[in-house]
């Protein structure tokens, strides 16, 4: 018999358990439960104590409803475990042909990875009612679609309704700071996500870029019941923080013959000096737009404004000296 | 031989450590598909692989799974009983397990908010069936089609422009189109004749699907990065092998003409392992990240370490080393005086 991985062992072991504690009609105690699942047997006192306690709040972690009452045993006044089947279960849905067929396209819409499994996985529980399937229709016309490293954490967060901390560097910074949010939505609106809750710091409602979001996310504290703005109140939160004017800088760019073929097909020509041509580009995002010209080498030349000068300057030092060093080595 | 002799002699040893899965991934897995193959008797290993997103070979570790758990009594109805003859699945299990785990909150959330998305962009579908599916999936959900709610998804077409015009009549006509496209990541123009395949509004841009002839395969297009779209007199052809892609510019395949560049990674560059081909990434103590990228030619490299801004540095090879180098300083030259 081949020897199992601990990550095996481990998920046999919390199926058993939810098997154990689904079958049994009364609850069972921490004892109880240690007969029934083999895997326990084999571990000591203190090591049960703590495998049983992160497994319980792991299965809880994935909707498993594990429900702790008070027992009395023989010797004591115990906690007893159980899963009510009626908590556990997906109610019975019944999903017409063409619904389970809308129900499939929009499982397409997504393309990220947690969130289109998961879509594919609820499908697949709505389907194991009737034994029927979705038919596809089509390929949907449209996309939900997220590349920020930071979306599958604030995601939880929002969906949880935990409290979130993380890096946030403003359009107009070079730096990143620290911010801790209570969550009330995320948002795709024009095709940019956005975290929007009320900032702990300032006590004051704010919106959130994700591809603003730098470094680690941490998600603390309990599940909060605090109050959410509706949908449309979420989104002209975010309509109007994200389209305000202060947003947009123009920057005096100075290109060399062929260099910057995507600024050029942003922004607008204003002269001519040396042989090479001078730009007009709009700024959207004073940190990303100095990367990209950073790309782009000795052949692009930022004029103003002296902020974007300066970060594309402190963007060119940064590789040289990354690579000064190793000249040397 | 009894039926479990059998079957250990069907699947021999598997490595040990093979899945890196966490285990409560898994088991959400596993807890979804023991209803499903309930309810699908019968149905072949392949399907089982599609319908779950995962391969074959982690189907057959999953089923090899299920057939060690169940109650503890281990007599013939305690166990899960898993039968997996010629390659069709047969899970038997009389009791709790065979109803799904009610619906979690990113599973509620990402149908019930895609349902919303879809309907509100008025993509051309039955009206309908979408607003009875979400009577239906908000029941369902109980508790939680609440944290549906918090998942806001505007999907608001992007403004039309010319090109995008010129694309639809082109679509229409089934005519062949030119484009004049920027390739941002080489700051090129590059001119590509292609047969559209369908328009699709994505990330708040328009983008042109189509069979691109230069590249033989289907290409994703950025409206907005069309200098200019001009239709042919030629007819569109079909074209075999032709699936929808999803999202990404052109997608580098490593081959045989393949440079190597070894780089080293400050933490806040370590996303680049995961978005490019890579060998040999090793994760320090420090934070830092040594990998190996995987480029169909070296300019990419160089502007890539370019655009990191000091958060990657080349170990090798030394002609990229040196070009970043001779490059960096080159630029830094107009920033000594105000001005430029």
């Amino acid at each position: 018999m081949t020897r199992p991985s601990p990550a095996s062992v481990k998920t046999e072991r919390m199926l058993n358990l939810v098997i154990a504690l689904l079958h049994t009609r009364v609850p069972m105690t921490k004892h109880q439960v240690r007969n029934a699942v083999e895997q326990y047997a084999s571990t000591s006192d203190e090591a049960f104590e703590r495998t049983f306690e992160r497994d319980k709040d792991e299965l809880r972690a994935l909707g498993v409803p594990i429900e702790s009452v008070p027992v009395a045993t023989a010797w004591d006044d115990e906690v007893g475990y159980r899963i009510q089947p009626t908590q556990y279960a997906l109610p019975e849905v019944h999903l017409t042909a063409e619904e389970l067929a809308v129900v499939g396209l929009a499982t397409k819409l997504w393309e990220h990875a947690s969130l289109s499994s998961a879509a594919r996985l609820a499908l697949r529980k709505l389907e194991a009612q009737d034994g029927t399937e979705a038919a596809t229709l089509r390929a949907p016309e449209v996309a939900i679609r997220t590349r920020e490293p930071s979306f599958d954490a604030i995601r939880q967060a929002v969906l949880d309704q935990r409290r979130v901390t993380f890096g946030y560097r403003k359009a107009s910074d070079a730096v990143a700071e620290p911010r801790t949010v209570e969550p009330y939505a995320l948002t795709s609106w024009r095709g940019r996500w956005y975290l929007s809750g009320r900032d702990v710091d300032r006590d004051a409602d704010r919106v959130f870029r994700l591809s603003r979001i730098e470094g680690d996310v941490t998600v603390s504290g309990h599940p909060g019941t605090w109050e959410t703005p509706d949908q449309q109140a979420v989104l002209r939160l975010v309509s109007q923080s994200a389209g305000a004017p202060g947003d947009v800088l123009v920057a005096a760019v100075r290109l060399a013959p062929g260099v910057g073929q995507a600024l050029r097909l942003r922004g607008r020509e204003v002269g001519e000096q040396d042989g090479w041509s001078r730009w007009e580009v709009p700024v959207t995002d004073l940190s990303f737009f100095a990367s990209e010209i950073t790309e782009l080498g000795p052949g692009a030349v930022v004029l103003d404004p002296p902020e974007l000068r300066e970060a594309v300057a402190a963007s060119l030092r940064g590789v040289l000296e990354a690579h000064t060093q190793e000249a040397q080595r | 031989m009894t039926e479990r002799d059998a079957f250990d002699e069907e699947y021999p040893e598997l490595p040990p450590q093979r899945s890196t899965e966490p285990a409560a991934q898994r088991l959400r897995r596993l807890l979804a598909m023991v209803p499903w193959l309930t309810a699908h008797e019968g149905v072949a290993v392949e399907e089982v692989a599609t319908a779950l997103g995962v391969s074959r070979s982690v189907v057959e570790e999953d089923l090899s799974l299920l057939f060690l758990c169940g109650l503890p009594g281990k007599g013939p109805d305690d166990l899960i009983d898993v039968d997996f003859q010629d390659g069709h699945v047969y899970v038997h299990y009389p009791a709790n397990i065979t109803r799904p785990l009610r619906l979690t909150t990113d599973e509620a959330a990402s149908l019930i908010v895609a349902l919303r998305a879809m309907s509100d962009a008025g993509d051309a579908m039955p009206v309908e069936p979408v607003r009875s599916a979400l009577v239906k999936l908000q029941q369902a959900a109980g508790g939680a089609a609440a944290a549906a709610d918090r998942l806001v998804v505007d999907l608001a077409e992007p403004a039309e422009t010319p090109v995008v015009a010129a694309a639809r009549g082109a679509l229409e006509a089934g005519r062949r189109v030119r484009l004049d496209y920027v390739v941002p990541s080489r700051d090129a123009r590059s001119e590509r004749d292609v047969d559209l395949l369908r328009i699709v509004a994505a990330d708040g841009h328009w983008y042109l699907e189509g069979w691109c002839l230069r590249a033989h395969g289907v290409r994703l297009f950025r409206a907005d990065r069309v200098v200019s779209l001009t239709m042919l007199d030629t007819r569109v052809e079909t074209h075999p092998e032709v699936t929808p892609r999803g999202a990404g510019d052109d997608i580098f395949r490593p081959g045989p003409d393949t440079f190597e560049v070894t780089l080293r990674l400050a933490p806040a560059a370590a996303w680049v392992v995961d978005y490019h081909p890579v060998r040999d990434t090793q994760r320090h103590a420090d934070g830092t990240t040594t990998t190996t990228l995987l480029v169909a030619d070296l300019e990419w490299a160089v502007r890539l370490v370019m655009r990191l801004g000091g958060g990657a540095t080349v170990m090798a090879p030394a002609e990229v080393r040196d070009e970043v180098y001779r490059r960096s300083a080159a630029a830094l030259a107009s920033y000594s005086t105000p001005g430029g």
